[in-house]
């Protein structure tokens, strides 16, 4: 909020969606002034069985557009359902949460895209029809989101699959189509739960650097769980660590790494900081909260 | 590869060698487990009709046909059997469509409210156990002997497998997938006709598989109590009037009838798992 990052340019009004870098201009980065996701005082307490838990407890903060923010924090400490009470899938016990100033209540607003750790990809449906399932029950036209979703598999780098089953398709390229089914109804707020976490190690990296090259193509506000420090810092402009029980925002990173970025970054001496930053906070959290979610 | 050459073979032949020799292992491996798995068959059908034989050679053909017996009354009663097929038949088919539509349909409804299952569960547990053939008696008097009362309760057997398999089928949902449209904000019934119905396929078309063989269970029953007509009306006037190698025939016949309308729910079955990519274990 006010900490300012390094928004050197206004990213261009229209989307980008061939992957490539404009010419002549550096990738559109940094997060606009404007805020995009406000979350005001929201605490989230729920029964569990025989349990009660108090997930989130006065969470505020904003996320600005075009800004990629991580939330990561031990097991259990409320990250997930934090994102799950953005998505309007959970309804929160107090606070507000407002997505471009318009109240969340509800899933299936249109502005957001939902990434979860499983693809969640329908085993009937071919590549390309399960990129299209928003815009169904979204009740968008055919034709021309058909012609999105075809420019979304070669953003994702898998034309040529379109009419492949997810079964004959491996964990990472499942997830490559589900970014893309997240992105088919074109939503200024992507919302990603761990999307790599089923992944191995280097099917990892190379997702979280495609997701970099995504981003940088398409800036889109993104807030991103995952319990890999590594891969917070190298995807986010800024990086919230959450402490478990109840819930709530321990401290906000900032990231100074430069876009766009790439494999080398992953040995700067910046983000080797970041990180070991983040590994500290982590690590000054009481024992007592590692446990399950 | 002449020996005085002494020539070091290259990757390329090394790899030609062990290809071809792997190829030609496996084809042989095949053959033999194909050869050893016909005669297992073999063996099992000689000494069913080796039984078959020596039980007719000490018993009176009244009470045991001989195979061969059984053959002549096939060929000579042909007419009987042939005029006796159609009935049945239809009973079959009508009821295993009405006890199929009426299953799914019921099924598709019950599922559709948490509430309505547990309102009648018990009750479909209860009529779960009711044995359906015993039924036919009553039917026979309420409907009469014509083709309704049979229809009705080869279509009530086919009807229980169906119920059962399409709410369970249509509760088996993929969780992630469920937790994905809710996200979309799907309507009910864009779950429903988005994703229920194709997690219920594979669970509905083992019902229709079942459901094929029960209905022809049903009609043969219907036509024992009511026995004016059709293949279990034949089966008995032949025990009646002591014509054992006709009985025989006529369940060679009825075996055969069910055994095709079992291959064509199998069939069907294969032909929509695979449309739908769901015949392989799920990924």
């Amino acid at each position: 909020m006010d900490r300012s990052e390094s928004v050197t340019q206004a990213p261009p009004a229209a989307t980008i969606l061939d992957g490539r870098e404009p010419s002549g201009q550096r990738p559109p980065v940094g997060a606009a002034s404007r805020v995009a996701i406000r979350c005001r005082d929201v605490h989230k307490f729920y029964l569990a069985g025989e349990r009660s838990v108090y997930a989130l407890k006065g969470i505020s903060v904003d996320v600005r557009e075009r800004e990629f923010v991580s939330i990561v924090g031990k097991s259990g400490c409320g990250k997930s359902t934090l994102l799950h009470c953005i998505a309007g899938l959970l309804p929160v016990s107090h606070g507000d949460i407002a997505i471009g100033g318009e109240q969340v209540s509800k899933p299936g607003r249109r502005d957001i895209g939902l990434v979860f750790q499983t693809s969640a990809l329908l085993r009937w449906r071919t590549a390309l029809e399960n990129i299209l399932l928003p815009a169904e029950i979204f009740g968008l036209p055919r034709q021309q989101v058909e012609a999105r979703a075809r420019q979304l598999l070669r953003l994702v780098e898998m034309d040529g699959f379109e009419h492949q089953y997810p079964n004959q398709l491996s964990g990472g390229m499942q997830q490559r189509i589900a970014i893309a089914r997240a992105l088919v109804h074109d939503p200024s707020v992507l919302l990603m739960d761990e999307p790599f976490g089923a992944l191995d190690a280097q099917t990892r990296e190379t997702m979280n650097l495609e997701l970099m090259r995504i981003w940088e193509a398409t800036p889109k506000t993104v807030v991103f769980v995952t319990h890999d420090l590594q891969e917070a810092a190298f995807l986010s402009n800024r990086v919230i660590v959450m402490s478990a029980r109840p819930g709530t925002i321990q401290e906000i990173v900032d990231v100074p790494l430069p876009h766009p970025r790439g494999r080398d970054m992953l040995y700067s001496p910046e983000f080797v900081a970041t990180v070991k930053r983040l590994r500290e906070l982590l690590s000054a959290q009481r024992e007592g909260s590692r446990d399950g979610t | 590869m002449a020996p005085e050459a002494l020539v070091q073979p290259s990757d390329a032949d090394l790899y030609r060698h062990f290809y071809d020799h792997e190829v030609r292992e496996q084809a042989r491996r095949r053959r033999r487990a194909r050869i050893v798995n016909l005669l297992g068959r073999s063996v099992i059908v000689a000494a069913f009709l080796g039984l078959w034989t020596a039980a007719a050679a000490v018993y009176p053909p009244i009470i045991v046909p001989s195979p061969l017996a059984t053959w002549r009354a096939l060929v000579t009663e042909i007419g009987t059997l042939a005029q006796n097929t159609p009935p049945t038949l239809i009973e079959i088919v009508l009821g295993f469509l009405a006890g199929s539509v009426l299953g799914i349909g019921l099924g598709a409804l019950v599922a559709q409210s948490r509430w309505a299952e547990i309102v009648l569960r018990p009750y479909l547990v209860v009529s779960q156990a009711v044995p359906k053939v015993a039924l036919a008696p009553i039917l026979v008097i309420l409907l009469g002997y014509g083709l309704t009362s049979k229809v009705t309760l080869a279509a009530l057997i086919a009807f229980f497998p169906l119920l059962e398999n399409t709410i369970a089928g249509l509760r088996r949902v993929d969780l992630d997938s469920l937790r994905l449209l809710q996200s979309l904000g799907a309507t009910r019934w864009q779950i429903f006709t988005k994703l229920r119905v194709f997690c219920a396929l594979p669970l509905v078309f083992a019902g229709l598989r079942i459901a094929a063989v029960m209905a022809t269970l049903g009609a043969i029953v219907a036509e024992f109590v009511a026995g004016n007509r059709g293949l279990g009306a034949l089966l008995v006037v032949s025990m009646g009037t002591f014509s054992t190698p006709l009985l025989y025939a006529t369940m060679v016949v009825l075996t055969a009838l069910a055994f095709s309308v079992y291959l064509l729910a199998t069939w069907l079955e294969r032909k929509a798992l695979h449309r739908y990519n769901l015949a392989a274990p799920r990924a």
